[in-house]
């Protein structure tokens, strides 16, 4: 008998809880944008982008554009920054949240096409919501948590040493960022903005594109059969030095001849150990076969 | 300024804006804006080519420090309002005559919204000397003209455009158009060297790209999208070949694409998402006829079954068709042109699972890639050749090959493991398996493994440490047999408290990749009908690369608003191609250079940045603040100190926000 009345009335101590949460949340009200910022005012949400575009976008007035992604704050702001009163929890905090609860908030809006293939990106599948990259908050472009290089390199970090190298896209200098070649959201190979390796990299160098009368096979299978694109310590972003890179599949074919008498000579070596000074065309030519002008 | 004097600013701008958008009387705007002009001055020492690679500030080398001559002034501003009506946001960031941007971001209602932005890069090409190891000793190539001789440095100006329009349909279900143009124009020089001449020349760069696309996305519901873009693209390249001694040659080449994309998504459960893509694109070289098109596929799944499980598959499918211009006649040499470029195509499908075990997170990847490629090229070697070591190579037994067919499995595996006190380490390892890799410089078989460690300390004291290894070979190719081995090695610290942060990194890499050199293919020398006495054979030639990186940056924050900032960078890289050419083997000529070839591509470069300043942010006047920095960029070459370069900059700036 006593063992059956404690049990009930444990029972009826978590149903009361659960109940009292229940009206809690129930009761929760929306305060005003206003309201939050009496306590958090650094977030400085008036001056923010993302704040007027909501307003413009989607009809929400900057006084409720803390709740709407936040949540009714009635009980968060009468709990008085108490974290131990109950109320105070009932303000939704992106780090409380699981990563699809996070991105769900964002993406009840966000509905771009750079976000089309989001639902199977790496990214996602690793783990990461909206809020690892990106806060409303901020003053970056693209609301981002840090600098566009920063960002990514927090979690990339093999490639902050890469991006120091002698021969680097601008990135370090701040003229480009990683989402000029990758889409962080998804993309169909891995998360580059172009299909494949290659219509990334001819956006920007269309003048490799070709077609060429007289292909070179590497540039047409893969740019990255012969460059590195996030740095190198070799010239315009090549994996080896030349001739190096070039030797792996080609023999060196240069002699020199003197008196009709062909050899290898000094000479030889040190006017042609850089094959592009004469071999210039090499992403392809129209002129001759030997991808030289 | 004071608040009255700054309430009077902000209803000026508030009017100005409110006038562009014209907001209703009455309406409150959200106002922001902030500027901050900059005043530099600078000094050069050597060659600015490497050193300033991607500035445009004309540091000029005078003997007067920090002259006027060198000074500048450079700034940012920014403008931004909201209200129900619309939005408006810009942004202006002036380095210098060649380096800046501007953009904007323009919301009207709920139906339009439009972005623009203009950016312009300055980006040198600096003239460089080859050069080998001849006798142990680093020598530069003596044939090419000296960089003074032939006048100025090298660069080009990267100007890019890009307009974004959208427009939203007030339907049932939503449906969005877009309109974007986005342009590319590149102008300026580069050094070339050409083929029948040892004098250096100028190669133009002229060239446009532009890009036009539209569009349309619709929402079917809540959890499904379709997205269609035609996109259309044309390259114009207008530049000439600049030869001392020979008239300047035209390099034109005018290309369009034509890309139609259709993109799906939808999430049919919580627990379930699909995405998929079909496109085709179709690219024409107007100046020489030929023309490439391709065809595409991709469908892709996740599935969550449980809450701790995922997985996800892709499958991918890529056709590309080259149509020749078979009786095209333009080359100058050779009659006509190649008529058997490569068509290819591609069968992608890759397959993951990840499941969180208590601490322990686990990933498994396996991806398959079938490849085949009709008319790849073998250029077999058809004739003999007898090298000095005693190797023989007989006729028709080598080939300079693109593989017709080759399939490739990539099995990967991870672990991320929570330890107790936050610790976390992570480790990962990859193994490639091809049955022929596609080209001699690439290998049939890779291992790749990771491993890292991230401690967090007292004191807001973090750690973190890391190794990369990899090593591949090609084991299967008749000609280049080779091998690479490269390991990372990572290092990082960061602390920060009330009143100091400080942050460091170190990377150290070592890299070799081993392949058999052979110097002459055949001992018959057909141009001039004579036997070639000596073709030389290095079994071990190898290429070796060291870089030791280092970064780190400190902040601290003193009384009465003021903080000082450093930071710096600095990266060293030792590469090196040993080969055993010796002397004995090669002929000589008198008059010309005799020797043991060492080396043929040296090279010991740092490259090294430092700079510190300091800031002050008056606590009366919050949205102000004023800096002052100084900041040396360095570029060493150990080997030529031609390319030596150094650039000392001060710069002082006040910046106001509202």
């Amino acid at each position: 008998m006593n063992h059956r009345r404690i049990i009930e009335g444990a029972l009826a101590a978590v149903l009361l809880a659960g109940g009292f949460g229940r009206a809690l949340a129930a009761e929760a009200e929306p305060v005003g944008s206003e309201t939050c910022l009496g306590c958090h005012a650094e977030r400085d949400v008036k001056k923010k982008l993302h704040t007027k575009a909501m307003s413009t976008a989607k009809g929400v007035p900057f006084d409720k554009a803390c709740e709407t992604c936040h949540g009714p704050g009635s009980l968060h702001a009468a709990a008085a920054g108490d974290k131990s009163s109950p109320g105070f929890a009932t303000i939704k905090n992106p780090k409380d949240q699981s990563a699809a609860e996070q991105s769900e908030t964002c993406l009840t809006c966000h509905k771009q096409k750079n976000l089309t293939l989001w639902g199977t990106s790496s990214h996602k599948q690793g783990g990461l919501s909206c809020a690892k990259c990106h806060t409303m908050h901020g003053d970056q472009k693209k609301n981002l948590a840090k600098d566009g290089v920063e960002t990514c390199l927090t979690c990339h970090k093999k490639q902050r040493g890469e991006l120091q190298l002698a021969s680097h896209h601008p990135l370090i200098e701040g003229r480009m960022t990683c989402a000029g070649c990758h889409n962080p959201h998804g993309g169909v190979s891995g998360n580059l903005r172009g299909e494949t390796v290659e219509d990334t990299c001819f956006k920007c160098h269309a003048d490799k594109a070709g077609p060429f009368m007289h292909e070179h096979p590497p540039v047409v299978e893969e740019c990255t059969t012969c460059h590195k694109p996030h740095g190198s310590a070799n010239a315009t972003l090549l994996k080896q030095g030349e001739p190096m890179l070039c030797l792996r599949c080609h023999k060196w074919p240069h002699t020199e001849s003197t008196n009709n008498v062909s050899a290898m000579k000094t000479k030889t070596f040190e006017q042609r150990s850089r094959c592009t000074d004469c071999h210039n065309q090499i992403h392809g030519s129209d002129r001759k076969a030997g991808l030289k002008d | 300024m004071n608040p009255r004097e700054n309430m009077k600013m902000k209803n000026l701008i508030a009017g100005v804006l409110s006038a562009l958008l014209a907001v209703p009387a009455g309406a409150e705007p959200l106002l922001s804006a902030s500027v901050e002009p900059v005043f530099y001055t600078g000094e050069l020492k050597g060659n600015r080519g490497l050193v300033m690679e991607y500035d445009g500030r004309q540091f000029t080398r005078s003997k007067a420090k920090y002259n006027w001559d060198n000074s500048g002034a450079a700034g940012k501003l920014s403008l931004g309002t909201g209200s129900d009506e619309g939005y408006f946001g810009f942004g202006a960031d002036y380095q210098n005559t060649y380096d800046g941007s501007v953009g904007y971001q323009l919301g009207l209602g709920k139906a339009w919204r439009m972005s623009g932005e203009y950016d312009s890069l300055m980006h040198r090409q600096p003239f460089t000397w080859s050069a080998i190891g001849l006798n142990g000793a680093y020598y530069p190539n003596p044939v090419i003209a000296n960089r003074g001789a032939f006048n100025s440095d090298f660069w080009f100006q990267r100007q890019a455009y890009d307009l974004k329009n959208r427009f939203t349909l007030p339907t049932q279900s939503p449906v969005s158009l877009f309109f974007d143009y986005w342009r590319v124009d590149k102008e300026g020089d580069a050094p070339a060297r050409l083929a029948s001449t040892p004098l250096a020349a100028t190669s133009q760069i002229r060239n446009t790209t532009q890009d036009f696309a539209a569009g349309a996305q619709v929402e079917v519901g809540k959890t499904a999208g379709v997205d269609y873009e035609h996109l259309y693209r044309t390259f114009e390249d207008n530049s000439q070949l600049v030869i001392i001694t020979n008239p300047s040659r035209p390099r034109i080449q005018s290309t369009q694409w034509n890309v139609n994309e259709v993109k799906f998504r939808c999430s049919p459960s919580p627990t379930m998402a699909f995405t998929g893509t079909l496109a085709n694109s179709d690219r024409k070289n107007e100046f020489n006829g030929y023309r490439v098109k391709t065809y595409s596929g991709s469908l892709a799944g996740s599935f969550a079954p449980a809450k701790d499980l995922s997985l996800t598959a892709r499958l991918y499918s890529r056709g590309t068709l080259v149509r020749e211009n078979q009786f095209l006649t333009r080359d100058e040499r050779r009659g006509t042109g190649d008529d058997s470029q490569v068509d290819k195509n591609t069968f992608r499908g890759d397959f993951q699972a990840r499941y969180r075990l208590g601490p322990a997170h686990l990933k498994g990847n396996y991806r398959l890639e079938y490849n085949t490629r009709r008319g790849a090229p073998v250029v077999p070697f058809d004739t003999a050749g007898i090298y000095q070591d005693g190797l023989v190579v007989s006729s028709n037994t080598q080939a300079t090959v693109m593989a017709a067919q080759d399939t490739k499995h990539i099995l990967s595996l991870g672990l991320a493991y929570e330890l107790p006190l936050d610790i976390e380490i992570e480790a990962e390892i990859k193994r490639l398996i091809a049955n022929r890799p596609v080209f001699d410089a690439l290998p049939n078989w890779q291992d790749t493994a990771d491993l890292s460690l991230a401690v967090p300390l007292p004191k807001n004291l973090s750690l973190l440490g890391a190794v990369n290894y990899l090593q591949e070979r090609n084991n299967m190719s008749n000609l280049m047999k080779g091998s690479r081995t490269q390991a990372l090695y990572m290092a990082g610290l960061s602390w920060m408290s009330k009143f100091v942060s400080l942050g460091a990194d170190y990377q150290h890499e070592n890299a070799r990749t081993y392949s058999e050199g052979y110097f002459g293919a055949t001992n018959y020398v057909s141009r001039n009908n004579t036997y070639l006495r000596t073709l030389i054979h290095d079994p071990g030639m190898y290429y070796k690369e060291i870089n030791d990186t280092l970064g780190g940056n400190v902040r601290v924050a003193l009384p009465k608003g003021i903080a000082l900032k450093g930071q710096g960078s600095f990266t060293r890289s030792v590469l090196r191609i040993p080969v055993n050419i010796p002397a004995a083997v090669q002929r000589q000529v008198a008059g010309e250079d005799h020797g043991d070839v060492t080396d043929l591509g040296p090279s010991n470069v740092g490259i090294y940045q430092l700079g510190f300043g300091v800031e002050y942010h008056p606590e009366m006047f919050e949205s102000f603040s004023a800096k002052l920095g100084y900041r040396t960029n360095q570029w060493s070459d150990k080997n030529d100190s031609r390319n030596n370069g150094r650039v000392n900059v001060v710069e002082t700036s006040l910046s106001a926000k509202f």
